[in-house]
């Protein structure tokens, strides 16, 4: 039961990650019909950012949180008025190999301007084990899990409670009915671009102390999260969430009672079941209900 | 009209330029470097190259090998075998004299054919055993096969340490399954024992309860990492994190600048086996150490010693045989014992290659030891080779 | 109110409106009635701004709508019902309602809205809290037509309400239609296919057919022309 504990705590604490992640996919493809395969580096280019401000220039962590948060959302403002405007017009294929292209260009220019080595990133948290009985808790795994649970809370009752939360819904379901509200659906794509960078930019800060900072670990993060959202459902924000927590759980827990060498080809096998079981997604919603 | 002309004047002035090379590159001791320049292993391939770019300049500046300038091209495998091979193909196109790399044991495994076939000496960075079982003549390691470097360490342990229940975490490709089967036997045929878990993990992988579950489960109170530079400093903080008690040894990687500047004080305690560390207590690695450390601002990666090395082991074959034949070359750098005498600025102190290119040399025990503000190895003993001439020397202590 | 010179719009190659002009007055109820296929929905959509004007002029309250975005033509206080019923489907049927009133905000107006919209269609109350795209046809129909008055317009456009509803209920939403125009002072636009419906509560009619105005007049000398009769009145009454 103890070991049941452990390995939940450590599955959810990745997957929550992976699923706030995935959560901007999904949010980008409901408003914009848009798969961003720079989603990883979306992530990537903040974590580095973090470190030039915290590390090298040795500003303190909140500040540094807040600025990083800000640089994200105007990568994301950037990336949708600079590229996906001119391109969305050209289909989700032309879409696609943008965004990959833009993914390498910013993993290669990163490695080549800055470095191909591992940054180091200190922990946020204290790193002192809290000992419960035969469970062992880690106060970063806890506050990662609570705190992201905070944010994606908190963007749940602003896409619900809010009028450009609504709007932003309203352009999910129909775009044209959208326009008939009065509602610019350029600026609700606009919004929903810089809303994902700055979840990405979120998810940085969180991942960096675990996974350090290294140019590519966009890949890893980018190829997790676009799973998760397919697992769980591309077009329900709850799906990339349940995604992302199923990636994370199936992970361990297969590690733990299968094997760990094929902790990854698990969740390859998940993803090819529910593909084959479910199309779309655990709680997604079929594409034809529109 | 005038325009075009000029630009085809232009571009055919740049191609006469760039082309000159057939006539002046006879004269040039040619080395192809095929390497990790991107993709997973981009961190050791960048410290490599730099160390082949220090080693060429230091030899041209002393007049080159027999009188022709040393000249070195970069081919890069992407960190990945398939690219690799397609890579060293693309490296012997340039007619080089040698080859440079790559680290990767899978992309080793996978691309020595081609050297043997081209009878083009290789020297690589790689540590799997099963390299040196591939019956090649024309490569050689830059650092000690794992066959060779986890006896030596195990037998620290298993003396110092006594552990009741060994674990062991390996990256889940050929350089980490080649470890765990060489463990495996080891302790088997040597302590009569046996790995009481023993685990694949993956590349970025950044979550180990999986693998701490089992830990626990086991009783294990001795941890092998055998990981790569990254996931090695990601254990070592998991480790902590979690308030795991237990004995921490790793090979080179393991202990590797790269991984202590990431592991920081959790890497604290941990034991590992090192050849050419920049701490090694040995003249020529203090030195190139030192010019690195002046020239980048942080200490180097062992790597940056065997990129070094890969091109003064092509010096001094090239010296041995007193020409460019590389037959010859082969012959006489195996069963070799390179000491300072033979070249003086090789890094390392004696080397002995024997029959298969594999290395023998003195590797040291360190411990890691957080100052505050770095980890640091500190030498704890300095091994003998297990082959050559040097082989009947005794363990030297350090501290104990 | 609103008067259209010289319309030409279409598709790609394709041209559907082929110089269309016409006015509505204010206050009026006007239709245009019309075979399917004669290229209404893409009249209202060109005057709505989905698609551009090729050529003509569109003038609502003398200033010419032709530069803007649909979004700004909803600020200048038109609405539009478009053929089908576009609802948002996974959200209530009060979310939907509060987007119609997108635009104005305000809490006052909103409620106001809302009040109006229970009070013209009560099955809507009931379902408040029910996923939109749950609803039935003729109650989606409704809830459309409740969520274009929620933007407060001074001009609404209908295209096709009575489409594919249940025949009672297309007399209940017309005779709604009626009297929000009488009520609440609207002008309102209509296309139809079921001309005696849309003739009986519209005061001007004009007959559209290969995307050309073919004849106009008074909805009674519509109602009462023999090749109107013959084409459009025919089967039915
Ligand atoms: N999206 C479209 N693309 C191309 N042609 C269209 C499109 N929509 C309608 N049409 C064509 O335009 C003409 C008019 O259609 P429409 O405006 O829908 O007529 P109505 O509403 O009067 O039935 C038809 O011939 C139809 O085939
Ligand atoms: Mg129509």
């Amino acid at each position: 039961m103890a070991n049941f504990i452990q390995l939940l705590i450590g599955g959810v604490s990745m997957g929550i990650l992976y699923g706030v992640v995935a959560i901007g996919f999904v949010l980008l493809w409901q408003t914009s019909q848009t798969i961003n395969f720079g989603q990883g580096e979306l992530v990537m280019v903040p974590m580095f950012l973090m470190v030039a401000l915290h590390i090298v220039l040795k500003i303190p962590f909140w500040p540094s949180f807040v600025l990083t948060l800000l640089g994200s959302g105007i990568m994301g403002y950037l990336f949708e008025r600079l590229m996906i405007r001119k391109l969305l017009p050209g289909g989700v294929l032309v879409i696609v190999i943008a965004t990959l292209g833009l993914s390498g260009f910013l993993r290669y220019g990163m490695q080549i301007a800055w470095t191909p080595q591992t940054l180091f990133f200190p922990h946020l948290f204290s790193t002192k084990p809290i000992e419960l009985g035969d469970i062992i808790f880690s106060p970063e795994d806890i506050w990662n899990i609570v705190l992201i649970s905070v944010i994606i809370i908190v963007l749940h009752l602003c896409i619900k409670r809010t009028k450009l939360g609504m709007a932003m819904q309203a352009v999910a379901q129909s775009r044209e009915t959208a326009e008939l509200m009065g509602i610019n659906v350029r600026h609700i794509i606009t919004l929903v671009f810089v809303l994902n960078s700055v979840l990405a930019g979120t998810a940085a800060v969180f991942a960096a102390p675990i996974f350090f900072v290294r140019y590519d670990i966009g890949i890893f993060l980018g190829v997790k999260a676009f799973v998760a959202a397919i697992i769980g459902g591309f077009n329900q924000i709850r799906g990339a969430l349940v995604g992302g927590l199923t990636v994370g759980l199936a992970e361990t827990f297969a590690a733990a009672y299968i094997t760990t060498a094929y902790r990854d080809a698990f969740v390859m096998i998940l993803l090819l079941v529910v593909l084959l079981i479910k199309p779309e997604g655990i709680v997604g919603i079929k594409e034809e209900a529109y | 009209m005038l325009k075009k002309t000029l630009i085809s004047i232009s571009i055919l002035s740049l191609l006469i330029f760039f082309s000159s090379g057939p006539a002046a590159a006879a004269e040039k001791v040619r080395i192809g470097v095929v390497i990790e320049l991107t993709g997973a292993g981009a961190s050791l391939g960048d410290y490599w190259t730099k160390g082949v770019k220090y080693a060429t300049k230091e030899i041209n500046d002393a007049g080159g090998i027999l009188g022709r300038p040393v000249e070195y091209k970069i081919f890069d495998t992407q960190s990945k075998p398939p690219i690799s091979v397609s890579a060293v193909k693309k490296a012997l196109a340039w007619k080089p004299y040698a080859l440079s790399g790559p680290i990767y044991s899978s992309s080793t495994l996978a691309n020595m054919f081609l050297s043997q076939e081209a009878k083009t000496p290789q020297n690589v960075g790689s540590e799997n055993w099963r390299i040196s079982t591939k019956g090649s003549k024309y490569i050689w390691r830059t650092s000690t096969q794992q066959g060779f470097e986890i006896p030596k360490l195990l037998s620290f342990i298993m003396a110092e340490k006594k552990p009741k229940a060994i674990a062991m975490l390996h990256v889940n490709n050929d350089y980490g399954i080649g470890a765990k089967e060489t463990t495996q036997k080891i302790l088997k045929e040597t302590y009569n024992t046996k790995l009481v878990a023993a685990m694949a993990c993956e590349q970025k992988q950044a979550d180990y309860s999986a693998e701490f579950s089992t830990l626990r489960r086991k009783k294990a109170d001795a941890l092998f990492v055998y990981l790569l530079e990254e996931e090695a400093a990601i254990v070592y903080r998991q480790v902590r994190k979690m308030g795991l008690k237990l004995v921490l040894f790793a090979p080179n990687s393991g202990i590797s600048e790269d991984t202590l500047r990431l592991g920081k004080e959790s890497a604290e305690g941990v034991y590992g086996m090192s050849g050419f560390e920049y701490n090694a207590p040995e003249p020529n690695c203090v030195r190139v150490s030192k010019w690195f450390k002046k020239q980048y601002k942080e200490w180097p990666d062992n790597e940056f010693m065997k990129g070094y090395n890969s091109v003064y082991l092509v010096k001094t074959g090239i010296e041995q045989t007193g020409g460019f034949d590389k037959a010859k070359y082969s012959q006489k750098m195996h069963n070799i014992f390179i000491t300072p005498k033979v070249q003086k600025n090789i890094c390392g102190g004696n080397l002995y290659y024997d029959d298969v290119g594999d290395l023998h040399a003195w590797d040291y025990l360190v411990q890691v030891k957080w100052d505050g503000t770095h980890a640091k190895p500190k030498i704890v003993a300095a091994l003998p080779p297990l082959k050559g001439p040097d082989s009947s020397k005794k363990t030297k202590w350090y501290e104990k | 109110m609103l008067e259209v010179k010289n319309l030409i719009s279409g598709y790609g190659k394709s041209e559907v409106i082929r110089g269309i002009s016409l006015e509505v007055k204010e206050g009026q109820i006007v239709t245009i009635i019309g075979p399917n296929g004669a290229g209404k929905t893409t009249f209202f959509r060109t005057v709505f701004g989905f698609l551009p004007a090729r050529q003509g002029e569109i003038l609502f309250e003398n200033e010419d709508l032709t530069k803007y975005a649909p979004t700004v033509r909803v600020q200048k206080g038109i609405a539009m019902v478009p053929q089908g019923r576009n609802v948002f489907p996974f959200l209530t049927v009060l979310e939907n309602l509060k987007l119609g009133a997108y635009t104005r905000y305000d809490q006052k107006t909103l409620q106001e809205g809302i009040d109006l919209a229970y009070g013209l269609f009560p099955v809507l109350k009931e379902r408040k809290s029910q996923q939109a795209g749950t609803l039935s046809g003729g109650e989606q129909q409704m809830l459309v037509i409740a969520r274009a008055l929620m933007s407060r317009p001074k001009f609404l456009m209908l295209d096709e309400p009575s489409l594919g509803i249940a025949p009672f209920l297309i007399k209940e939403i017309f005779r709604t239609i009626k009297a929000i125009n009488e009520e609440q002072k609207m002008t309102i636009f209509l296309v139809e296919q079921n001309a005696p419906v849309a003739l009986r509560v519209a005061e001007w009619g004009y007959v559209m057919e290969g995307g050309q105005i073919h004849m106009s007049g008074s909805a009674q000398e519509l109602l009462n022309d023999d090749r109107v009769k013959g084409a459009y009145l025919g089967k039915k009454d």
